[in-house]
């Protein structure tokens, strides 16, 4: 039998729905006395600073100076293990209390599962996976200003930029364990958990634990378009997801710099040239307008070719969604790609730099990559960024999307 | 020799070395600003963990398809899925040239 909250919960997954911050805090004091701790509950308010969160700043900066311990080694996994062993020491008790058998077994039994819809709620994680990738550049901004802007921008990645981490205090999907107890009739999990479910449906988004306080967050906004039978993040004028922590702007579904949507004309060729993300560098050139970008880049095609592979037949939306059917044929399609040259911009060597285009067959999206400067044909620039001959390539790519 | 491409990740048929270190099943690769991942799914009722095995060697990843390859394929949340053909393949990340040289293409 279906839990009684179950359609109020899948209710709750559209974003930002219903806020009651005294009943939030109420079903958090809940929470909390389940699970035997003790904190101070305070809600993140939009315009939050650090100054005004003394308890969040301390555990910011104890996460940082961490972070320089082990800044030995990867700067991104150092930033999130540093924040991952403060999450550990803050919430030791909760987190020991839901890393019990019976809690992971009420997670995962079929009604918990069959509650984690696909609606803002999946849109909102996807955010916070994005996020989660700012990890080296939020701790390292943070380590070299020292400036109160970039501990705040570690902060709200600390907070909000979960990545693979998310899973622990985000509620949409740390909730769905009251379906699981229901189901499995385990009342110590369901203690813990209806309270949180509670919250949930009162507007309660994301938890951060410090030593003495539990933060919350409410639910953010989110702005989504849909393509190919997918959602994804997108707002043409402003941020994607609107969120008390942190606005996180996408276009078409990649975080990209909030000046890239709401100011296009200030994205210039050095901008493009010094973005590292080929994801980025393709919506930045996009939203540049491509004549722009060409113009001011001097860019002439100085090669155009044509490669004829096979693309499977079925629409992206039928071929990876939730039951992951696999592709089961296939057509004969055509990809182009162009060798382009700047006058304008050159490399140390005051060589012209190079680019290729290429129109992504798949998702149909227009891709630039950086060639090298011996590079005279559109294909052997490609062969090359795998490592291959122009020949090689084009006989051995077989199947393509 | 038949070379499977999803968007910037390549996978080229070839025989897995036999020092090469087992591995769990993981994504192949993920894109740090969109979240999204070009991993390994079935449609069959076996959990792909049980089709497939993943190794490393000197910084390459392998995938090795136990059964049929084609009950495997290579999906990713923009791209189209691409089943198997062969049992043994290298990932190939895509590369390309930077100010500062050769560098993996991040998406």
């Amino acid at each position: 039998m279906k839990h009684p909250l179950f359609d109020a919960y899948v209710e709750a997954c559209n974003y930002p729905g219903r806020l009651d911050e005294s009943a939030v805090e109420e079903s958090l004091s809940q929470y909390l006395a389940a699970l035997g701790m003790k904190r101070e509950i305070v809600r993140i308010r939009q315009g939050w600073t650090l100054d005004a969160l003394p308890s969040l700043k301390k555990t910011v900066n104890l996460i940082l100076a961490d972070f320089q311990k082990r800044s030995g080694y990867k700067p991104a996994m150092a930033a999130m293990d540093a924040r991952a062993a403060m999450d550990a020491r803050a919430a030791m008790a909760a987190m020991d209390a839901m890393a019990a058998r019976a809690a992971r077994d009420a997670m995962a039994a079929r009604d918990a599962m069959a509650a984690r819809a696909a609606m803002d709620a999946r849109a909102a994680m996807a955010a916070m996976a994005a996020m989660a990738a700012m990890a080296a550049m939020a701790a390292r901004d943070a380590m070299d200003a020292r400036d109160a802007r970039a501990l705040q921008r570690f902060a709200q990645w600390c907070i909000q930029g979960r990545g693979w981490y998310w899973y622990r205090w985000e509620i949409s999907w740390l909730a769905t364990t009251a379906f699981g107890a229901d189901q499995l009739k385990n009342s110590t999990v369901a203690a813990w958990s209806n309270p949180l479910l509670d919250a949930y449906l009162a507007g309660c988004w994301i938890l951060y634990w410090t030593d003495d306080t539990l933060y919350w967050l409410a639910k953010p906004t989110v702005h989504i378009e849909q393509s190919d039978g997918q959602r994804r993040l997108h707002n043409e004028s402003y941020a994607a997801l609107e969120s008390d922590g942190k606005n996180l702007y996408f276009w078409h579904g990649v975080l990209v710099p909030a000046f890239v949507v709401v100011r296009p004309d200030w994205i210039t060729i050095d901008h493009i040239r010094k973005e590292d993300n080929a994801e980025v560098r393709r919506v930045m050139i996009e939203r540049m307008g491509w004549d722009r970008f060409c113009a001011e880049a001097k860019l002439k095609v100085i090669h155009t070719d044509t490669l004829t592979a096979r693309f499977p037949t079925l629409p992206v939306s039928e071929t990876v969604h939730a039951d992951m059917r696999a592709v089961t044929s296939y057509r004969e399609g055509t990809e182009v790609a162009e060798l382009l040259e700047s006058e304008e911009f050159k490399d140390f060597d005051g060589l012209p730099l190079k680019f290729v285009r290429i129109t992504d067959p798949s998702t149909g999206e227009k891709y630039t990559l950086r060639a090298w400067p011996n590079n005279t044909r559109a294909y052997e620039t490609i062969g090359q960024t795998f490592g291959m001959s122009e020949k090689d390539y084009k006989q051995q790519v077989y199947t393509h999307s | 020799m038949k070379c499977i491409r999803q968007g910037d990740v390549l996978l080229m048929p070839t025989t897995i070395p036999t020092d090469a270190k087992r591995i769990a099943v993981r994504p192949i690769a993920l894109g740090e600003k969109t979240g999204h991942h070009h991993s390994l799914m079935t449609c069959t009722e076996t959990p792909v963990e049980e089709l497939v095995e993943m190794y490393e060697k000197d910084g390459k990843t392998y995938v090795r398809a136990l059964g049929d390859p084609t009950d495997v394929a290579l999906v990713h949340q923009q791209h189209k899925a691409h089943k198997l053909t062969e049992k043994e393949y290298v990932y190939v990340p895509q590369v390309e040239n930077s100010d500062w040289g050769t560098r993996k293409v991040i998406d």
